[in-house]
């Protein structure tokens, strides 16, 4: 039998795999707008971490 | 990135190469969610005449006269940061030639399949390649006869079944 805290856990679990899909089926010009913000900020946990950063790129 | 595949398809048209596709983590973003990465990957089909050796310097060449600076082994394209790579197996040169047409903006571009990305990766065989297959499995409509095709006469089977077997097991 189930604990509230694993059905919990599990709704959890699907939400965020719905998201994911969802993430999936955006179209590729909105993804590459996310690609440039994940870039930038990795790019503040590499400076925070005295890591060499990494190529920003520029969208056209 | 447009005008990035725009430059790329000029490679074709004027016969440097045979043909390209865009493969690697770029590629995934077409079938998969974002993920961050550098670079793009664009793997090229260069035919070699008879006695000759492979070289990327013509397509080095035209890409810096259409304003590519090269970083380390990478080139800065239209502000993107690309990686030239010569399909380099047969799995790789397969993975070329059938790659599908997908369109950034109003520009199309060539990318490898999400049955082909899988396979590569699992050749490759890194933690952030079985991390990538993970994804396309998940998100992406992966075909499982074409992925099984392509395992078995790329002699891929037994790694395959070591990964579901490592998956499953996580």
């Amino acid at each position: 039998m189930k604990t509230d805290a694993q059905e919990i856990a599990e709704e959890i679990f699907r939400r965020k795999q719905k998201g994911r899909r969802e993430a999936a089926r955006l179209p590729i010009e909105e993804k590459l707008r996310i690609l440039v913000e994940m870039q930038k900020r990795a790019n503040a946990v590499r400076r925070a971490s005295g890591r060499p950063e990494m190529f920003v790129w520029h969208l056209n | 990135m447009e005008q990035t595949v725009h430059i790329l398809n000029e490679l074709a048209e004027r016969k440097l190469v045979e043909s390209y596709a865009i493969g690697g983590a770029m590629a995934a973003f077409f079938y998969a969610e974002a993920v961050v990465t550098e670079d793009l990957d664009a793997f090229v089909l260069i035919a070699i005449p008879a006695g000759t050796l492979l070289t990327l310097t013509p397509v080095y060449d035209y890409l810096k006269s259409r304003g590519a600076v090269e970083q380390r082994e990478h080139l800065i394209l239209a502000g993107t940061l690309v990686q030239l790579i010569p399909a380099y197996d047969a799995l790789t040169e397969e993975a070329v030639r059938q790659a599908v047409e997908r369109t950034i903006g109003q520009t199309s571009t060539k990318v490898m399949t999400a049955e082909h990305l899988i396979a590569i990766a699992l050749k490759t065989g890194r933690a952030k390649d079985h991390a990538r297959i993970a994804l396309l499995l998940d998100e992406a409509d992966v075909d499982p006869a074409r992925l099984t095709d392509i395992l078995t006469r790329h002699t891929l089977m037994e790694r395959w079944t070591g990964f579901r077997k490592s998956n499953h097991e996580n």
